[in-house]
């Protein structure tokens, strides 16, 4: 069953816009990669609605090599940097979170299907595949959020 | 070369060729089964539907060169299009066949739909009628394992109850319901081959919500139930294994059948009674091919008949946002219909319809809630406001299917590809397809109920696909009827041509109707059962 989430903290607009000014692509190695996936994280939070705890980071490094590797390396990079004129790059990440399906070098690939933040969104529903919560809930609507089940 | 021997051959193993696997081997008599396609590992099938990045029916199924099969999402896959129209409906190779990835729905014929002719003075009557398949309705219920309200009449009469009480209808069901109150639509529970309880050894539905293209834990009748029975029993299931030719004896008898195996190795297999279970293309397209100095026109061919006819249940898809909550993707993929536009003086002008409700929003026309976040995007939503519409939008997501009638034509056809052939050197299938202005008449007419729906559903953002979908209901091509000169087989689905040749499946079916064709294709199953025992017996 998917935690609920708690609301989006009131700082976090805050907190981002400093890490993007953070001088990132200076820095080499594993402490840049690390980097990188944080801020990939921090703006997806922005984007998505989410936290950035609730965003993988195991599945932010498969975004970031397969926004890469799909041929958008470079915008991802000006994107991560605080440059906001790719909208379209952005929206297509948090469309990615959200479906699970991320682009990769031979087209879109399902990275996670269970783990799509959609699911988390609706809240009312489990993954496709997975039984409810109780046979024939179905019949009714589902309980408040909040309420627990 | 290999050699296959029993007593009955089986070609095919979906839902008519397992039934009749299963009580062929019940009543003693030694049964192979050939399949052209593999043994399907349901778990591992599962995990392929999952990390399939389009989830069509056919996704978790394995597809080989010497087993392919068309597509959904691509037309002229496997399939050579002739047009005007495409030919949209698909079927998988497999153990268990298409039962794998249909929906469930076990809605019976009304008596109406075997007198077109008599009663519309459309296309023609059935040479049964409905009270000679009654029987065998209640028995098809049985065996699948029906779940429905046996105190509902939806226009066909029951001389017994269904085996399983109903599996418990979507709160999105009773949105409806209470918005068509006093309306001339009337919900109805669909009956389904799914389980409502524990049944043999079967789990109850759990709601995993994925009848198509998988059910995970085999709460939804398949195939497999049937065949694992036989397979019990002492027959012999040859996966892998296609059949190619149908050779016949100078008495008009037929002596063999060929086939073929991805490992180079085929063979002849040979019995005293052969069933042709291989869906309404590949069965066809058999015949077709089996053209020898005995049959020039292909096997049971006499008529001119074989591949001719070919229908679908043409669909009209829309797709709306309810003005409230209906909490779809949940449940069973569709638990009610509207069964009262089924018939009707209107059927003289133009085709009837079956109306699916379905609980699984907008998978079908846009992909549905994985694809939300994608549309909710490009209006510009990012952050809370984007995660608050996904939730919102999903949840009042409705989508309706209007099932249509589409009359026999003799020009649309299966027939065999001139050049093309697959690995074992059988040309592909080759599809003539028009739908016609009857059945076109009953999709304008779902549009219009459609959209009286969904304003009663205060819906918004209402669409109508403007083409037409398949249903996935292949049917017609190897038609019944008591005249040699004009239909395959007879009314027991015995080839006219060839008195140990039986043709099981849809395309024995004279006429559509708009009821989804399994449970008839279970009845004349199990009704042709009694035909081939007494032949065996002779």
């Amino acid at each position: 069953m998917p935690e609920k989430t708690g609301n989006a903290s009131a700082t976090r607009r805050g907190f981002i816009a400093g890490l993007i000014a953070l001088p990132a692509f200076r820095m080499a190695g594993p402490a840049r990669a690390a980097d990188i996936v944080a801020r990939f994280r921090s703006l997806s939070a922005e984007l998505t609605g989410f936290d950035t705890d609730d965003l993988d980071p195991a599945l932010a490094r498969v975004a970031i090599d397969g926004f890469r590797a799909a041929g958008d390396g470079a915008a991802l990079e000006r994107l991560l940097s605080g440059d906001p004129a790719d909208g379209e790059l952005a929206r297509r990440i948090a469309a990615a979170w959200f479906s699970g399906i991320h682009p990769a070098a031979g087209g879109p690939a399902v990275r996670t299907f269970r783990g799509a933040l959609v699911w988390r969104a609706l809240g009312y529903a489990e993954p496709p595949g997975d039984c409810s919560a109780e046979p024939g809930d179905w019949a009714r609507p589902p309980a408040p959020a909040g309420a627990g089940r | 070369m290999t050699a296959i021997e029993a007593d009955a051959i089986v070609i095919g193993s979906g839902f008519a060729g397992a039934l009749l696997a299963d009580r062929l081997t019940g009543a003693g008599v030694r049964t192979a089964i050939l399949e052209a396609g593999p043994r399907v590992d349901r778990a591992a099938a599962f995990e392929t539907f999952l990390a399939a990045a389009i989830k069509t029916p056919e996704s978790p199924y394995e597809r080989t060169p010497e087993a392919d099969f068309p597509l959904s999402h691509d037309n002229g896959h496997w399939y050579r299009q002739s047009g005007p129209d495409p030919f949209k409906s698909t079927y998988i190779k497999a153990v268990g066949g298409t039962s794998w990835h249909w929906l469930g729905t076990c809605v019976r014929y009304l008596p109406s739909d075997f007198r077109m002719r008599s009663l519309f003075g459309r296309a023609l009557d059935w040479p049964i009628g409905y009270g000679e398949l009654e029987p065998f309705y209640t028995e098809a219920e049985r065996e699948l394992g029906v779940a429905g309200n046996s105190e509902e009449d939806q226009g066909s009469p029951r001389s017994g109850p269904f085996p399983m009480p109903p599996v418990p209808a979507t709160y999105l069901d009773s949105v409806y319901e209470r918005a068509l109150a006093g309306t001339p639509w009337r919900v109805q529970a669909t009956p389904q081959a799914r389980n409502s309880v524990v049944r043999n050894g079967r789990p109850a539905c759990c709601g995993s919500a994925t009848c198509i293209p998988i059910c995970p834990v085999g709460a939804k009748y398949d195939a497999t139930v049937h065949l694992d029975r036989a397979e019990a029993r002492g027959a012999a299931l040859h996966d892998r294994t296609t059949a190619t030719f149908v050779e016949t004896g100078a008495d008009g008898r037929v002596s063999g059948i060929r086939f073929r195996r991805p490992d180079g190795s085929g063979g002849v297999a040979r019995g005293r009674v052969y069933i042709v279970a291989a869906h309404a293309v590949e069965t066809p397209r058999l015949l077709l091919h089996s053209r020898s100095e005995r049959t020039p026109a292909g096997a049971a061919n006499r008529s001119d008949r074989v591949g001719r006819n070919l229908m679908d249940h043409p669909i009209q898809l829309s797709w709306a946002l309810a003005g409230e909550p209906v909490w779809p993707y949940r449940g069973p993929i569709s638990t009610s219909g509207i069964e009262n536009l089924r018939d009707g003086a209107f059927r003289r002008e133009r085709s009837a319809l079956r109306i699916q409700i379905s609980n699984d929003g907008w998978n079908w026309p846009t992909g549905g809630a994985i694809a939300l976040a994608d549309m909710l995007t490009r209006r510009g939503l990012r952050g809370g406001a984007l995660r608050r519409a996904v939730a919102d939008h999903a949840s009042r997501h409705v989508q309706l299917a209007a099932l249509t009638e589409q009359l026999p034509e003799e020009e649309n056809r299966i027939t065999l590809d001139t050049r093309e052939r697959d690995a074992f050197g059988v040309p592909v299938p080759r599809m003539h397809y028009r739908v016609g202005a009857y059945s076109r008449a009953g999709l304008a007419a779902a549009r219009e109920v459609h959209g009286e729906i969904f304003a009663r559903l205060n819906a918004s953002e209402v669409h109508h696909s403007d083409v037409f979908q398949g249903a996935g209901h292949v049917i017609g091509t190897t038609r019944m009827g008591d005249d040699p000169q004009r239909s395959v087989v007879d009314r027991d689905l015995r080839c006219h041509d060839h008195p140990n040749l039986f043709l099981v499946g849809a395309g024995a079916f004279p006429t559509g109707s708009t009821a989804n064709p399994t449970l008839t294709i279970a009845a004349l199953a199990l009704r042709a059962a009694g035909a081939v025992a007494e032949t065996l017996s002779r």
